[in-house]
């Protein structure tokens, strides 16, 4: 018997071809395109932002911007979903306000935000946190509020108080959920900081996409692209593995 | 007399809503005593539990503990709960679901390991101190609940059908265990279980219930010797004496 490749070898395949379908497609010498153009251009595109570091400049503005958005959303949602999930008066009184401006597109905040903050970084994180935070509340709050009942009696009877029982019972009962969700708020704060760019904020990775296709270079403006879907590849893929890492405790079963 | 009263029922109603569970129930429980409440399921043996550990409030009447009428939980009131399953952190190793209580109760970092060695020594679990509840056979995540319970130090240990979900072996086991601890450590136990003869072999008292609602059926005080013995003491005329007495008021499935 032939011993199966324990390499995934099937979506690479389906890469491969749509790459080849890209060059065929764009090698037409009778076909000139702004926007197009073929893989072999894009990815010397690459190899240059990257050999000549402007990428890499580009790259790490998006990602703190992101990051330190993250952080903020992140951390205030926590905050607001634990109260929020662990006493019913504030439950009651968030619920009203965050069903109304949860549903507001944060990049509808750029101008506001602009005018407030100027142009620059603290504005992208603002505009970040402002996408993440809704998210962080609600799911934060139903984790909270899911926690078993039984282990909220434990901590009654034992005279835990609120500020005790966070990182005693809740943090810990709730640990598994939180890593989804900052995986899945990672995500938003990327694109929501790359869609800063696109729009204003004269930064970063969206930014330079922006200014290769104003000076009418598809290659660079492609090799922006490919370089923003390996940043978002490449943090899923740190955070899946936090997730598989710490996600279940690791706790050995009998 | 009063003044050993660990707890004590004075006309007590209890509601959910509209619908009554509990009516009119008197009852008093002795300091450092053992007693089992039972009855079919559905005449409110859990909720007399929940009332004394302060997690619901009477509807009318008076719960009281140690005198002090009853409002919320407290550490001198420990709850044993039957599914031991949850109400263990699984992310704690034993050592650590002991040290919960310690840590509730504000106990000094240095002063713990003693009194967490000799818990799990008191409840047969020393050699398993680094192990999860989830490595435990049920047996022992349930004496790793007792443990825990017992270190909070509480002058009242309630416990609801602690050893319903263990096999006959295990249960016989724990019930001599619970005896011993017990006459050591000289704390009120109220047991509430739906097996007459477990009653009988645990308690100084039994309180029997009929339902809907839930109210006294009997009072019983039991005779019988302590220590117990698995064997002498429910072959002894009493015991069986008492459990042909109340056989008719717990026709919850019991055949004998």
């Amino acid at each position: 018997m032939i011993q199966r490749l324990n390499f995934n070898y099937k979506p690479w395949v389906v890469i491969a071809a749509l790459v080849a379908g890209w060059q065929w497609g764009t090698s037409d010498p009778h076909l000139v395109s702004d926007t197009l153009a073929p893989p072999l251009p894009v990815a010397e595109a690459v190899v240059q932002m990257i050999a000549n570091g402007s990428v890499i400049v580009a790259g790490a503005e998006t990602l703190l911007a992101a990051l330190l958005g993250l952080m903020l959303g992140g951390g205030i949602g926590l905050a607001i979903g634990l109260v929020a999930g662990m006493t019913k008066g504030v439950a009651m009184a968030i619920r009203g306000p965050v069903e109304a401006l949860r549903p507001l597109p944060a990049i509808a905040l750029v101008p506001l935000m602009t005018i407030t903050f100027g142009l620059g970084l603290p504005m992208e994180v603002y505009v970040v946190a402002f996408a993440v935070v809704w998210p962080c509340v609600i799911l934060t709050q139903h984790a909270v509020q899911n926690v078993d009942r039984r282990l909220i009696e434990v901590a009654d009877v034992l005279e835990l108080g609120h500020l005790a029982r966070i990182p005693k019972i809740i943090l810990p009962a709730i640990w598994p959920r939180l890593i989804v969700m900052l995986r899945f708020s990672a995500a938003i704060a990327l694109l929501i900081a790359v869609t800063v760019e696109l729009v204003s904020n004269p930064w970063g990775l969206g930014h330079e996409m922006m200014v290769a296709e104003e000076g009418f270079q598809p290659a660079k403006m492609l090799a922006y692209l490919v370089v923003i879907t390996a940043i978002g590849w490449g943090l899923n893929w740190v955070l899946v593995s936090v997730e598989r890492r710490f996600a279940g405790f690791q706790i050995p079963q009998k | 007399m009063s003044s050993a009263r660990a707890i004590e029922f004075d006309r007590v109603d209890f509601a959910y809503g509209q619908v009554p569970i509990l009516s009119n129930l008197s009852f008093a429980v002795d300091a450092g005593t053992i007693s089992c409440v039972i009855g079919p399921s559905g005449c409110g043996k859990t909720t007399v539990l929940r009332l004394i550990a302060g997690f619901i409030r009477a509807t009318a009447g008076e719960v009281t503990v140690a005198g002090k009428a009853r409002t919320r939980p407290s550490r001198d009131v420990a709850v044993v709960f039957q599914d031991y399953g949850r109400a263990l952190l699984p992310w704690r190793t034993v050592y650590d679901n002991v040290s919960l209580a310690l840590e509730a109760a504000h106990v000094p970092r240095n002063e713990r390991r003693p009194k967490i060695e000799s818990m799990l020594e008191l409840v047969g679990l020393q050699n398993h101190a680094k192990k999860f509840p989830a490595q435990l056979s049920g047996g022992m995540q349930q004496r790793l609940q007792i443990a825990r319970c017992l270190a909070q130090e509480p002058s009242i240990l309630l416990m609801d059908e602690p050893f319903g979900a263990l096999d006959a072996m295990t249960r016989a086991s724990l019930q001599d265990e619970l005896l011993r601890i017990q006459s050591q450590r000289g704390v009120t136990v109220l047991f509430v279980t739906h097996d007459l003869e477990e009653a009988l072999y645990l308690g100084h008292q039994v309180v029997a219930l009929k339902a809907n609602p839930g109210h006294l059926g009997r009072l019983v005080e039991v005779g019988l010797p302590y220590p117990r013995d698995q064997l002498a003491t429910r072959e002894h005329p009493e015991f069986l004496h008492m459990r042909r007495e109340l056989f008719s008021l717990t026709h919850d499935g019991h055949q004998g």
